[in-house]
């Protein structure tokens, strides 16, 4: 068949070079030797939480959600990149978005696979988490969140192995100079892929039933976070835009995420090829179009309440905009949001280097607006704050705190780095077929 | 065409601080009259009466007012004075009786909470740390001294406008009425007790109480009220049972379905969406699975060499 032939010569030009990652260098176990030790340090603090109690931790009776929740907001944000590259963008047929497909969808299981250990870190005694599901209410948003959380993974990771599988049978030609074991199980993965039409048939039926799939839930994961907070009636969290207004912000973490990693894998796995200038300059337009929309909800968030000043509103509000948490607040909004965003307008800075900056930047304003979103609100309970120490007032997060805060985001960095190096990161079949389509002007 | 004078902003933020003043609480503002302040406690005080009030002290107010001498209050604005200081001191037992009766500032009133017996013990404690006190009992005859062979009755007059409580001392014969007593009068609540008011007994030993009329009851409008004599070391206390509530059926609020509720009594509407949600996720994921077997089905049975 003329087309068997076109395809194995477009593999052959590809494969070695994508399949060149898939090995354990020096570099990478001196990576991760180093996030080991670091993780090492951040479990022992975890020790200490559990030996002691949530005391060690700034959280008190008022502000009782703190780094960590702020945290698991975040984390399931980060997650929701996935589903925007491969569902949102691929379904709509965009092709120079398939080598970032893999890259996001690591991305995405790795941040929804620790996010369950996030708020975990929250429970003064985690051995009872096995309570949400023995006696967990269909009423309680904390059930709806864990459903989805562990839904939204599963189908993360099931997409990702299902785009896998033609790459997978592609390991025994491209990888017969790595371990036997490797092999063995890129073999057994495969299903015996031979890429007949029919198996390429029942392939995509199958990816394109999860990347319908993958939407609803997606969107469904961030909004029920939301929720965890929306169903109060808290001046701060008692918001009906509560769940866009999560997702649009997800959209933006998630994107900073992937841009860091397109440098990442750009610069050490020398993928200037594949991640061509307009691959970041497309990438970099979608984040111009995911803060806007953010910007825009943004708006209606503060400037409607700020527009009333309702009685217990006007109180967080000012602590918002002039008060305890004014400068964080500006510097995240301005400084995290506005700015990075009005520089991506300008074509001299959607290349990999200042992308890789913003991507820092809207990175760090992320995390620090879902703690502005969480912490705040509690400062400024409905009854009274009355004959409690100082402390229990204000929130301070405690030194350990701030690690067992780390430890997760090491997970994270860790799961991404063995993932990027047990596969090739590029999708090589789905590439070289794209490439024959175009050459036969498909 | 209309212009704005401020920018938006700042007419926001301006409104901000405004906003921010109102609330900074309205709170009581007023003050003992001088017939309260010449109020004086109907007993001595004694060494028990000291012991009592330390416990009272300890229990309601150090949080506030901190431990004695040490200086260690509460950081309120204005201070909750330390009880050994010359500004806590110099206050006369009286206008004390009335503050920790009506509350100052931001200090609750404990009408509710202590009796005024009790309110009198803790200042007995109070003033063990004042050398210079001397004090001034009650004009004797003034008010009465309780004993436990006396009785009290609750009642209402005939057409219920008024509560009558009577006292009378059952050891005489025949029983004497026992007049110039405090007699207080408090409604029972599913949570503690709610004061209504405090009369004097007259020489006939009656205090007469208008009745309330906007006090919820139970399904036939029965309340239970609780009159209450205090004297040093002793209460004597009556409950009675009368019809002067209003009636009000209390519904059991996990009586039906509600969002609050159990699995079992959750409203349907919830069931059902997430029931459906899950339930169609895992549907889908099984019909993907399915595929991926198929794949693997094909190519077991064909073992032909790859095409690839
Ligand atoms: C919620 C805290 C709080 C508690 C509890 C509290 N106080 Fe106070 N108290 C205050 C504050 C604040 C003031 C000063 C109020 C002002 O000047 O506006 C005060 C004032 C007083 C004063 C008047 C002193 C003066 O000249 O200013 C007396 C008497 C007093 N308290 C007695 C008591 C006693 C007795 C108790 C316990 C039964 C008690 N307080 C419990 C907060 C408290």
């Amino acid at each position: 068949m003329a087309l068997d032939n076109s395809m194995n010569k477009a593999l052959d030009s590809i494969g070695p070079k994508l399949f060149e990652s898939v090995n354990l260098n020096k570099k990478f176990h001196a990576w991760m030797a180093f996030l080991t030790i670091m993780l090492l340090i951040c479990l022992y603090a975890y020790y200490t939480q559990l030996r002691d109690g949530l005391g060690v931790a700034g959280i008190r009776d008022y502000v009782s959600w703190g780094m960590y929740i702020s945290s698991f907001v975040f984390f399931v944000a980060s997650s929701l990149v996935g589903m925007l590259i491969s569902a949102v963008v691929g379904l709509s047929g965009q092709k120079w978005v398939i080598p970032l497909t893999r890259i996001a969808e690591i991305i995405a299981v790795a941040f929804a696979a620790v996010a369950g250990l996030v708020i975990v870190s929250d429970m003064g005694r985690p051995d009872r988490l096995p309570y949400v599901f023995m006696y967990g209410r269909f009423s309680s948003p904390i059930l709806w969140d864990v459903t989805v959380v562990t839904t939204y993974m599963l189908i993360s990771l099931l997409l990702l192995y299902v785009t896998l599988i033609p790459d997978l049978a592609l390991g025994e030609k491209y990888l017969s100079w790595r371990p036997k074991l490797l092999i063995k199980a890129y073999n057994l993965l495969s299903l015996g892929w031979r890429g007949t039409e029919e198996e390429q048939k029942i392939l995509n039926r199958a990816i394109k039933t999860l990347l319908i799939l993958i939407v609803p839930v997606a969107l469904a994961i961030h909004t029920v976070t939301s929720w965890l907070f929306a169903v109060n009636p808290r001046a701060g969290w008692d918001s009906t835009i509560f769940g866009p207004y999560f997702v649009s912000g997800a959209f933006v973490a998630g994107l900073s995420c992937l841009f860091i990693a397109m440098y990442f894998f750009l610069k050490n796995y020398k993928m200037e090829e594949y991640l061509t200038p307009n691959v970041f300059d497309k990438i970099a337009k979608l984040m111009v179009l995911v803060s806007l929309v953010y910007i825009y909800f943004n708006l209606n968030e503060f400037l409607v309440p700020g527009y009333k000043l309702k009685k217990f509103e006007a109180v967080h509000l000012k602590q918002l905009f002039v008060g305890h948490h004014a400068a964080m607040f500006w510097l995240v909004q301005i400084g995290g949001l506005i700015i990075p965003t009005m520089l991506l307008l300008l074509k001299s800075i959607r290349k990999p280097f200042p992308m890789l900056l913003i991507g820092v930047v809207m990175l760090l304003g992320s995390w620090f607006k879902r703690y502005l979103i969480v912490v705040p609100v509690q400062e400024h309970p409905y009854l009274p704050i009355q004959h409690v120490p100082e402390m229990f007032k204000f929130y301070t997060p405690t030194l350990i705190e701030v690690l067992i805060t780390i430890g997760p985001l090491i997970m994270v960095l860790m799961i991404i780095s063995v993932l990027a190096k047990l596969v090739p990161i590029i999708p090589v079949w789905e590439t070289a077929h794209t490439s024959i389509d175009t050459e036969n002007g498909k | 065409m209309i212009t704005p004078i401020l920018p938006k902003p700042i007419v926001t933020f301006c409104c901000t601080l405004l906003l921010a003043a109102n609330i900074a609480v309205a709170q009581n503002s007023k003050e003992p009259s001088e017939a309260d302040k010449l109020r004086y406690a109907p007993f001595k005080f004694t060494e028990a009466s000291v012991n009592n009030g330390k416990q009272i002290y300890q229990q309601n107010c150090q949080s506030c007012h901190g431990e004695p001498g040490k200086g260690n209050h509460a950081k309120l604005d204005p201070i909750p004075y330390d009880p050994v200081s010359s500004e806590f001191q110099s206050n006369a037992d009286g206008e004390m009786f009335w503050y920790v009766s009506n509350g100052k500032g931001q200090m609750p009133n404990f009408s509710s909470v202590i009796t005024e017996t009790q309110r009198w013990e803790v200042i007995s404690y109070i003033r063990t740390f004042n050398d210079k006190y001397v004090q001034i009992v009650a004009e004797q005859g003034k008010d009465a001294v309780l004993t436990s062979s006396i009785k009290l009755e609750v009642e209402m007059n005939q057409d219920s406008s008024k509560i009558i409580v009577t006292l009378t001392d059952t050891l005489t014969s025949p029983p004497q009425p026992v007049s110039n007593a405090r007699v207080s009068l408090w409604v029972e609540r599913q949570f503690g007790k709610l004061p209504i008011a405090e009369q004097q007994t007259n020489n006939n030993g009656i205090a007469l109480f208008d009745t309330p009329t906007d006090i919820p009851g139970n399904e036939t409008g029965m309340l239970t009220l609780i009159a209450q004599a205090n004297s040093q070391n002793l209460d004597i206390v009556q409950k009675a049972q009368l019809g002067i509530g209003t009636p009000t059926s209390p519904k059991n609020l996990l009586a039906d379905r509600a969002i609050w509720a159990v699995n079992a009594k959750a409203p349907i509407w919830v069931i059902t969406l997430y029931l459906t949600g899950v339930l169609s996720v895992l549907l889908t994921i099984a019909y993907v699975m399915l595929q991926l077997k198929k794949i693997r089905d094909l190519n077991c049975s064909n073992k032909s060499k790859p095409i690839l």
